[in-house]
């Protein structure tokens, strides 16, 4: 094992057998690199670089491989395979990317996705999960899955959550049902679903709440309850916890933050509190507050950012991991996401388009923009076939942009970017300053 | 338009036979689509399902819809269709669509409104599309309706379905059609199918099949108005009187006949092609066909013919829908799974039932072929019948 240079290059990884700690087990991972038509030249371009960091959790590998000032480029390898980043995660609330089979998720490049723990949690249920083998085996997806912990519904849910010291008492939307929601709980679940990485358990507050009280109570509550995540998470050595950062949009709270998080040595780090409409420009200042503040070795995750020039400006700024629900929502509004912008295909503009949709993608080479004005929003073909475009969109533009951080073209890549995004010219300033920086 | 005979079986009245409509093979089923594609499959999926050939798409939204934005395309260019054999009716199965008529228009209800046509407007819009197989306009009467109202609409679709021959004969189909030269060679035109109606009433459809028998110009047949309140007994004489009237060399095709004991009573009679949308029913209700279709599975157990998914025993099941089965969804995804996808809403239940159903009725239909081609159509049919409930 100490000479092993090529940790995460195959699709083995090495982890610990439980029942004996001596033993290593050579398991095969789920998705074997090169197998996504999208990234075979990434994994085979990934057996060459060698890495700038290196870091190594009982379920975690993570190896910078190129870096752009503030934007790297790295490996991520977790249970079920490698991962490179900065990578998007589609976010498959139910246990499923609303209407694709795992055939077609895998199809469109991706290899790590979100589910969330508190819908789970309450439709099918931890223990049910379990028993069907874990979320893999559940919904057979042999790629990498995140789950969250269940903290965001604070934000989405508010007026049906109760926030105490305890945990947070959710009440259903669907049926009524009550949920006591506590660290320990939150890791109870986690861990009967199974997914590669968990996310911590942190008292959410949205960031455009003015109230710098609420904001001081919830960083302190977030770091008591890390603690009591950390103690209740029963399988550190397959799966892994990721801490959130939070502090609202206070610089001060934030670096008290960081700073705590960081003593509890966790294998990665999320940055959490931002992308729920609050002023950009103090959105990016606290990014990069924190990239710069995280330890470098480690993957940092960006929660809750979706639309591609935030994912841009975070990767300039030193994120790894992002994830949004806005790819699949919208394509289920009719929205396609291409190189030309954002298309309302259910617009009139759109009827007997002759155009195909994208040459980019797998289905926007294969049909025309009047097609799928007549399909979107009004069929389920319609919301399948533009979700996958989207989500093999968004997957092949990080595609780039990992391409262009190795090759040391990234500015000649984000200036292409902004000018096709932009084509007027007028780029948000929020977005310049950060990039300048 | 080619109709060769396979294999036939002498059975009552019609012999069974299998043959090659327009290039799929018979007794076959047609799968239920909207705008094009069928429902909740997209054309990366049709690999899973090599059986389904052919696919019904009810025509009134192809009015309502621009989907032919320049003369290079058809339908099937347009929705990715082009190893497939595309069936129009203006009828729908799963919904009602057709309005009220008079002698001279049929009406639809689509996403635009209502739209009404002509027999000259509904030759041209075939020309148009480029489909390979179109029941002509006609008039559907139920067990609800009058005599009086039976016979007008016997009269009616009789008289259409001359009109519409008469307006292919008379037009050079070539010249008319409005695509472009280097596709136009490759298309063959659209196979015209005369609907025998009459509802309940056997002198009706009698004379509604003999006058459709004397037309020259159509391709096939449409048996109209099944399953629209009248008992499986009148379902099963109406099919028989209908078989022995029309000619035998042509084929037939059996509407809104949705379940495996019926379909093999219709196979049995001489009906050719099913058009219900089978699949789509079992799936819309969280059902899943469940028929197995080899002795040596099923032993001397009784099975049902369908399960449903929402039933809550379900739960922790982690074995496949039918464990033999090949399809895409029984390879991949647990009953558990489904289960749990049908309780949260979620759209890849009904993709991966669809998946299944699909994929089924077609073994079922291709088992039914096998057992022509090999003469023990009977057997299998009462084997069938003995072990399914």
């Amino acid at each position: 094992r100490g000479s092993d240079g090529d940790f995460g290059f195959r699709d083995y990884m090495r982890r610990y057998d439980p029942k004996n700690p001596n033993h290593e087990v050579c398991v095969k991972a789920g998705i074997p690199e090169g197998w996504d038509r999208n990234q075979q030249d990434e994994d085979a371009l990934n057996l060459i670089l060698k890495p700038l960091t290196e870091h190594k959790s009982p379920a975690l590998g993570f190896q910078v491989t190129a870096r752009w000032n503030g934007a790297r480029a790295s490996r991520l390898t977790l249970p079920h395979g490698l991962v490179h980043t900065p990578v998007f995660m589609p976010v498959g609330t139910q246990g499923t990317i609303k209407g694709l089979t795992s055939e077609q998720i895998q199809n469109c490049g991706c290899r790590l996705i979100l589910s969330n723990t508190y819908h789970l949690g309450n439709r099918p249920g931890g223990e049910v999960v379990e028993k069907m083998g874990g979320i893999h085996t559940f919904m057979n997806w042999k790629g990498n899955l995140l789950t969250d912990s269940g903290g965001f519904q604070m934000v989405s849910l508010l007026k049906l959550a109760k926030i105490t010291e305890q945990g947070v008492l959710f009440q259903s939307p669907v049926n009524g049902s009550e949920m006591l929601l506590t660290p320990e709980k939150s890791m109870e679940i986690q861990n009967q679903i199974g997914a590669d990485i968990m996310m911590a358990l942190d008292d959410v507050c949205p960031s455009t709440c003015g109230d710098i009280k609420r904001f001081e109570e919830a960083t302190h509550r977030t770091l008591r309850w890390i603690d009591r995540c950390i103690k209740a998470h029963k399988k550190p050595h397959i799966q892994n916890l990721y801490g959130i950062v939070q502090g609202g949009l206070d610089a001060k709270l934030r670096e008290f933050c960081l700073d705590e998080m960081i003593k509890r040595d966790l294998p990665g780090y999320a940055i959490g509190g931002l992308a729920g409409g609050e002023d950009k420009a103090l959105f990016w200042r606290v990014v990069k507050q924190c990239c710069d503040r995280l330890p470098q070795h480690k993957p940092r995750y960006l929660m809750g950012v979706g639309y591609t020039l935030d994912l841009v400006v975070c990767s300039a700024l030193g994120c790894d991991q992002f994830d949004c629900v806005y790819p699949a929502r919208t394509a289920r509004f009719g929205t396609a996401m291409t190189r030309e912008g954002q298309l309302k295909l259910r617009k009139k503009k759109y009827k007997g388009d002759t155009r195909l949709l994208d040459t980019s993608t797998a289905v926007g080479r294969k049909f025309t923009r009047g097609y799928l004005h007549e399909l979107a929003t009004r069929e389920a073909t319609g919301s399948q076939l533009l979700t996958m475009h989207n989500i093999e969109f968004l997957q092949n533009f990080m595609k780039d942009l990992r391409s262009s951080i190795r090759n040391g073209t990234f500015p000649n890549f984000v200036r292409e970017y902004m000018r096709e995004e932009f084509p007027s010219g007028d780029y948000p300033n929020w977005a310049v300053e950060a990039l300048r920086a | 338009r080619e109709v060769t005979i396979m294999a036939s079986e002498g059975g009552e009245g019609r012999a069974v036979r299998t043959r090659v409509v327009r290039g799929i093979e018979t007794p076959a089923s047609m799968v239920y689509c909207r705008r094009g594609l069928p429902v909740n499959i997209t054309p990366d999926l049709f690999k899973h399902l090599p059986g389904m050939k052919s696919l019904h798409q009810p025509i009134g939204e192809l009015f309502a819809m621009n989907v032919l934005s320049n003369p290079c395309e058809t339908l099937k260019t347009a929705c990715g269709l082009q190893n497939k054999v595309v069936y129009c009716t203006i009828w729908d199965p799963i919904r009602m669509v057709t309005g009220p008529t008079n002698d001279n228009k049929v009406s639809f209800d689509t996403s635009k409104g209502r739209i009404q046509v002509i027999p000259e407007e509904f030759m041209k819009k075939l020309d148009t599309l480029g489909v390979d197989m179109v029941a002509l306009m006609s008039d559907a009467v139920d067990v609800s309706h009058s005599k009086g109202r039976v016979r007008k609409a016997v009269t009616r679709t009789v008289a259409w379905a001359k009109k519409c021959c008469e307006i292919r004969a008379s037009q050079d189909v070539k010249k008319s059609q409005s695509m472009s030269k280097d596709i136009k060679d490759h298309v063959i035109p659209a196979s015209l199918l005369g609907v025998v109606e009459g509802g309940t009433i056997f002198e009706q459809r009698k004379f509604c099949a003999e006058a459709l028998s004397k037309l020259d110009g159509l391709d096939g047949f449409v048996i109209g108005g099944l399953n629209t309140g009248e008992t499986s007994q009148d379902r099963a004489d109406i099919i028989r009187l209908v078989c022995s009237i029309l000619p035998k060399s042509k084929p037939i095709i059996a509407t809104g006949i949705s379940d495996p004991f019926s379909i093999l009573d219709a196979v049995g009679l001489g009906v050719d092609l099913f058009e219900s949308g089978y699949s789509y029913r079992l799936t819309q209700a969280g059902q899943a066909a469940a028929f197995e279709l080899s002795p040596r599975v099923v032993g001397s157990k009784r099975i049902p013919t369908k399960i449903s998914l929402w039933d809550p025993k379900y739960k922790f099941d982690k074995s496949a829908i039918i464990p033999g089965c090949k399809c895409y969804t029984c390879r991949t995804y647990t009953k558990g799974y489904i289960h749990h996808l049908l309780s949260t809403h979620e759209m890849l239940a009904q993709v991966s039932l669809q998946l299944h159903n699909i994929y089924r009725v077609g073994e079922f239909f291709r088992e039914i072929r096998s057992a022509i081609a090999h003469h023990r159509f009977n057997e299998f049919s009462k084997w069938f019948r003995k072990h399914h409930c």
